[in-house]
């Protein structure tokens, strides 16, 4: 049964990797119910899938079983095109690494992804200048990745997924190599644009401090979620 | 496709001094590829124009048949009507000078050295100016009746020099003994050992008193160049068909067509190894370039990025590289070419040669353009590997990667 209502559906997933002769599985039979326009954490310790998950709703992967559900859709028979496209129109992914391409500006990081979706020239630039204004960086179009701070950075990365306006944005660790003061900028900048942008979050993180933040906090242990708790 | 250009040329600076390591591979490959080719056309070309200029001209007329069989008595067959064929080779265009000869063998005397020798009759006045690679180390060229010019080697075995005096003995056409007095003008050293050792040229007209005949042996023939020989041929063909025409090649075939297939492969040989070396010099930078951007590209995938473009990116990245390491070892070479190299290259005495020599590079436009393409198309076929490889990696596997 699809819950229309949802902006993910996981049920019954499970995944693993090869490991040696051997397979290690990850996720042993995880449902997860996630609401649109939420604040979601994902927390638990090193090895209890958090990572894994995310991917799996990043459409990076696969599930070996199970069955998850995207604003009603069913994502299993997708082709590797559709999940690629689904990837470029509707999910946002935001790494701890940043990985910003270093020889281009920040308006450039920005608007990377935007001529894959037909936008370009003037359109683009006013779409990625509008995302860096909302995002605090109005004032560094110009320079490149290696001139910005940390914070900086993560802030170019968000702006570089919530350019391309995606459903939800989805982010592993992304404050983790952050100095408090950074991280509660950042944290402040995703409580924003949840409410002004309409977007969801769902973060894999060991950061308590984000986790206060949350509307709902799942935590994961041995490949399942232990119990969804409320948040902020 | 615009914003794949962009990308990749702004890729090119990510890493300056990897950048620059790459650059620098592919720039001495193409340096080094095109001072060869410089040096081989520069080998070629100076060698087919002393072929050309020593001895046979663009082509050589002969009567049909003569050149493949061997005759009893040959000046039977040579061309009679001299003015008539002549003048209607003159009149084939491409023809710019015409030269007629005859052919011999006699015993060249001096003192009490007595040598058999091959001689050639030939009309100075026409000759001297297109025949000019003679090299005369002693004396000059041929001017009159009564001179005669020996090769080297023909010279100190005869224990010759300018002023002295030789006797040649031959056979008239009729088979009687004949000879002739003549005045040593020149010695010459072509370089060629067989040419210098038993060859020596004497007027047209001294020889044909010393055969007693009035005939041609053949007509050596000076085009507009060489590419006009097979026109030129063509016509003679349609115009004198009782005459064949021969380009100097065919002539020359033991050393000239020989040597310049024997340089041509080896030529190649060499080029697939300067490639060779460049992408194998080049694809571990590559890779290990491309290595670390794992954590990048698998970000961008997940962000929607497609394999195809990242491939096309990576790609457009090689060929750009490629393109400008080429263009820089262009430039290196050219620079060598006016300063360092412009005097040319001395080369020692190769087989069957007996002078050294220097080989100016001759650096043409196709040059140019194999210098350009070779190395920007290897770069490209040199990274394909690693792209392939890292481009079919599985999103979560190039996250964990970095």
């Amino acid at each position: 049964m699809s819950d229309e209502g949802s902006l993910y559906q996981i049920r019954s997933l499970e995944h693993g990797y090869p490991w040696g002769d051997s397979h290690v599985q990850v996720l042993k039979g995880l449902d997860l119910a996630v609401p649109p326009r939420s604040f979601v954490c994902l927390v638990g310790p090193s090895g209890s899938g958090k990572t894994t998950l995310l991917n799996l709703m990043g459409f990076l992967d696969r599930p070996e079983r199970g069955e998850i559900e995207f604003f009603g859709r069913k994502t299993g028979a997708w082709t590797e095109h559709e999940l690629g496209r689904m990837r470029l129109t509707d999910v946002g992914f935001v790494f701890q690494a940043f990985y910003l391409l270093p020889t281009l500006t920040v308006l450039e990081n920005t608007t990377y992804f935007l001529p894959l979706l037909g936008i370009t020239g003037a359109r683009a630039r006013e779409r990625g200048e509008e995302v860096l204004v909302k995002i605090g960086l109005k004032d560094h179009l110009s320079k490149r990745p290696g001139e910005l701070s940390g914070g900086q950075r993560q802030r170019v990365a968000i702006a570089r997924a919530l350019a391309k306006r995606p459903k939800v944005i989805l982010a592993d660790e992304p404050t983790a190599n952050l100095d408090r003061a950074t991280s509660e900028t950042i944290i402040s900048v995703f409580k924003d644009l949840q409410k002004t942008e309409n977007a969801s979050f769902v973060f894999a993180t060991h950061d308590t401090h984000l986790v206060g933040y949350a509307d709902q906090v799942f935590e994961l242990r041995d490949g399942r979620v232990l119990s969804p708790k409320g948040g902020a | 496709m615009r914003q794949i250009w962009f990308l990749a040329w702004r890729n090119l600076f990510r890493n300056p001094r990897r950048t620059l390591a790459s650059l620098v591979t592919v720039a001495f490959g193409a340096t080094g590829l095109l001072i060869f080719q410089g040096f081989n056309a520069g080998m070629m070309n100076q060698y087919r124009e002393n072929t050309i200029r020593v001895r046979f001209g663009h082509g050589q007329v002969f009567p049909k048949g003569y050149f493949e069989k061997v005759f009893e008595e040959p000046w039977k067959v040579w061309i009679e009507d001299r003015d008539g064929v002549e003048s209607a080779l003159k009149s084939i265009p491409g023809i710019k000078n015409v030269f007629p000869r005859v052919g011999f063998f006699s015993f060249v005397i001096k003192g009490g050295v007595n040598l058999a020798a091959r001689g050639e009759g030939v009309l100075p006045d026409r000759e001297n100016e297109f025949f000019s690679r003679m090299n005369f180390e002693e004396g000059r060229d041929l001017r009159e009746p009564g001179e005669i010019v020996v090769g080297l080697g023909l010279a100190r075995s005869l224990d010759a020099k300018v002023g002295d005096r030789i006797t040649l003995l031959g056979q008239t056409v009729n088979g009687q003994m004949n000879g002739a007095d003549l005045v040593v003008a020149g010695i010459f050293h072509t370089g060629k050992k067989d040419f210098d050792d038993g060859f020596f040229r004497i007027h047209l007209d001294a020889a044909h008193a010393l055969l007693d005949t009035s005939r041609i042996e053949h007509f050596a023939l000076q085009t507009g160049g060489v590419g006009d020989w097979p026109k030129v041929a063509a016509a003679i063909g349609e115009k004198l068909p009782g005459l064949d025409a021969k380009p100097f090649e065919d002539l020359d075939a033991v050393y000239y067509k020989n040597a310049v297939r024997f340089l041509e492969t080896q030529f190649n040989f060499i080029r697939t190894i300067m490639l060779v070396i460049v992408a194998l010099g080049i694809f571990n930078t590559i890779a290990v370039g491309l290595l670390e951007r794992a954590g990048e590209v698998g970000a961008l995938r997940a962000n929607g990025e497609s394999r195809g473009r990242l491939f096309a990116i990576f790609l457009s990245e090689s060929f750009l590289l490629g393109l400008v390491g080429g263009a820089v070892g262009i430039a290196a070479a050219v620079l060598l070419d006016g300063t360092l190299l412009a005097r040319g290259i001395p080369m020692p005495p190769g087989p069957g040669i007996t002078r050294q020599y220097h080989i100016l590079l001759e650096i043409q436009p196709s040059h140019f353009i194999q210098s350009l393409g070779l190395p920007a198309a290897t770069t490209v076929l040199a990274s394909l590997w690693p792209i392939w490889r890292l481009a079919r990696k599985p999103i979560p596997e190039l996250l964990r990667s970095n």
